[in-house]
């Protein structure tokens, strides 16, 4: 049986009330949500929350999925995706203004980003894959912009195809492409900024 | 400048070809990849544009899938049906206490007799309550 029929069947089985239907969504699913709202987000803990606040959001409106309109994950992305906007607008005002170089994360060390980068002379061509390199990755993620961010989320981190984005995104093909072009590009000059020999 | 023919190319165009040729498109091939390279080559936005679109898409591929929590699960479940999970049930019961597996082994029999009493006990007031008397009684009879 394809996927999207054993999923047709799951949410079969869930609006009809089977609970183990349920778990099997929620197993399925829960890392990719996570890892969205994760990379939207920036800290694990709302990612989490937010996470949650989906698949509660997903447990409501099940019997609003049509099989006949679209992938079920794209269905589950569009809520991920709007949940996140919402998100963001309320937390608009909470958000820190810091610099890069002002929020290193627990796992780095007493020098800076910057120098250990520079020592260490990565580039993009040899794709460093050092855990500080992704945190800085990561939390210039966090500076672009939120349509840009949610469009290489989707494309570069999800691997989803434009037309499923463009759904998601509820905007025409082209602006998804023109996004993710203008998302990589602001990403590959922030690091090469902040971060002088970065790239 | 932004909107010129350069190598039989104008900018927009090199613009929308952008996703294909980083994504190693077979449609863009031939003349028109070499025109497309030309224009990368004399365009002083465009040129740039190609170059750090393909360092922010490499360094975003070089992010690795994050670990979700691992009650991530368990805590979705209970925020939507009330229930735990089904794994994290069984998970549970082979780390029960000793208590447990003696009650759920060993004197299965006695079961139907006590259940309602240990049920009782097992409610915080009423295990207080037994606590209480308990630590009441062992004063009393020290004193005595």
């Amino acid at each position: 049986m394809e996927d999207a029929q054993v999923v047709a069947m799951l949410v079969r089985r869930c609006i009809a009330g089977d609970v183990v239907a349920w778990e099997e969504i929620v197993q399925r699913y829960n890392r990719r949500i996570y890892n969205i709202c994760y990379r939207f987000a920036g800290s694990g803990d709302d990612a989490q929350d937010l996470t949650q606040e989906v698949f509660v959001k997903m447990f409501r409106t099940l019997s609003s999925y049509d099989v006949e309109r679209g992938a079920f994950m794209t269905w589950v992305t569009t809520i991920t995706r709007n949940l996140l906007v919402d998100h963001f607008r309320k937390t608009k005002q909470d958000r820190l203004t810091d610099s890069l170089d002002a929020a290193p994360s627990e796992h780095e060390d007493a020098m800076p980003l910057s120098d250990r980068i520079e020592d260490k002379a990565p580039s993009a061509d040899t794709g460093v894959q050092s855990r500080e390199t992704r945190d800085l990755v990561h939390r210039g993620l966090q500076k672009l912009s939120p349509e840009l961010r949610e469009a290489v989320i989707l494309r570069d981190l999800q691997d989803m195809d434009y037309r499923d984005i463009a759904t998601v995104l509820k905007v025409p093909e082209g602006t998804v492409k023109s996004r993710i072009n203008r998302g990589r590009a602001e990403l590959a000059r922030l690091l090469q900024r902040t971060y002088r020999q970065v790239i | 400048m932004p909107g010129e023919a350069k190598n039989g190319m104008q900018c927009a165009e090199f613009d929308a070809l952008l996703n294909e040729a980083l994504d190693g498109d077979a449609s863009l091939s031939g003349p028109k990849l070499e025109a497309f390279q030309a224009h990368a080559r004399v365009c002083a936005v465009c040129g740039p544009l190609l170059a750090e679109a393909d360092a922010g898409r490499r360094w975003l591929k070089s992010l690795t899938e994050a670990e979700p929590p691992a009650n991530l699960v368990h805590s979705i479940l209970l925020a939507t049906t009330g229930q735990e999970s089904k794994r994290f049930a069984a998970h549970a019961r082979a780390e029960s206490s000793w208590m447990d597996k003696i009650w759920v082994d060993k004197i299965a029999w006695l079961r139907p007799l006590f259940a309602p009493v240990v049920a009782v006990s097992r409610q915080p007031r009423f295990a207080m309550s037994f606590g209480m008397a308990f630590f009441s009684l062992s004063i009393s009879l020290s004193l005595g």
